[in-house]
């Protein structure tokens, strides 16, 4: 599985709404902080802070993403799977990539 | 005369105590009986629940549908996309039947048990509906944009065995060049 680095992404108000959604629904933020806590993002998950106008999210992002998600239960892991595919769908360029890559990870393609 | 008279009062009132702490020990015995049997269904549901999640995800790591099989379909790169994601979302479904239903139904089985009794439900928190199905309005979305698509494609899509059945979502849109 490839993992990517993506430079310069902003959220719109449908990713936003997303992410507030897997916040909502899962302790991932809590297990992200653990493995990584001063990663970009840990700190989108977490929600603290003022909400930057873009984020630079490196493969170690992602690499931490994974870890994190492999350690929610089974069942939420796939709430926020679909979340994710469902925000795919509707994205294009960077915007998705982060989406395919809070799925898997890492960028599968 | 007062005294055996009292004796008998203190005497009753020693037995009516007993009977009160027993009723009350046995009422206690039956509440943890009827959570622990609430809890059991619950965990094993999830059990089954989280089983076959993961054996579906395993069916499909390495099925990536050809471009052959709906080369003959006339669609454009985004409905083909839209039919991807719907059609891989409804075989995942398939494939786990009514297991994650159950899941959901001995989830709240358990929450409402354990609020008869003014108990915690510790292990069934996470798994509100609220949780579960917070955002099932994207999901009609993607059914909404699939069924705008011509009938006659649909059907065609929906003939081919291979979408049928859990297959790799990220691998087919790579093969069939939608990403």
């Amino acid at each position: 599985m490839k993992c990517v680095s993506i430079n310069e992404l902003k959220f719109d108000k449908e990713s936003l709404a997303a992410i507030k959604d897997i916040r909502r629904r899962s302790n991932l933020s809590i297990l992200l902080s653990r493995i990584m806590p001063t990663g970009t993002i840990t700190n989108i998950f977490l929600g603290n802070g003022l909400l930057k106008s873009s984020y630079n999210i490196s493969q170690a992002d992602f690499e931490a993403l994974a870890q994190a998600m492999q350690s929610l239960p089974v069942i939420l892991r796939r709430v926020i799977s679909n979340i994710a595919r469902e925000q795919q769908l509707y994205h294009s360029g960077n915007e998705r990539e982060f989406w395919v890559g809070v799925e898997n990870g890492c960028g599968v393609q | 005369m007062a005294v055996v008279f009292n004796k008998y009062i203190i005497g009753f009132f020693l037995i009516f105590s007993s009977f009160i702490v027993i009723a009350e020990g046995t009422e206690i015995e039956f509440e943890k009986k009827m959570m622990s049997m609430a809890l059991k269904e619950f965990l094993n549901a999830k059990k089954a629940a989280e089983n076959i999640i993961d054996s579906c995800e395993k069916m499909e790591e390495n099925i990536v549908i050809p471009r052959s099989s709906v080369l003959s379909i006339d669609l454009s790169l985004r409905d083909l996309e839209i039919s991807l994601y719907y059609l891989n979302r409804k075989a995942r479904d398939d494939c786990e039947g009514s297991y994650l239903a159950q899941f959901y139904v001995s989830a709240s089985r358990y929450r409402t048990t354990a609020k008869h009794y003014d108990r915690e439900a510790g292990e069934a928190l996470p798994y509100t509906e609220e949780k579960l199905y917070g955002s099932a309005w994207r999901e009609f979305r993607i059914k909404l944009d699939y069924y705008g698509i011509e009938a006659s494609k649909r059907k065609a899509l929906e003939n081919i065995v291979e979408l049928k059945k859990p297959f790799n979502l990220h691998k087919t849109l790579g093969e069939l060049g939608v990403h």
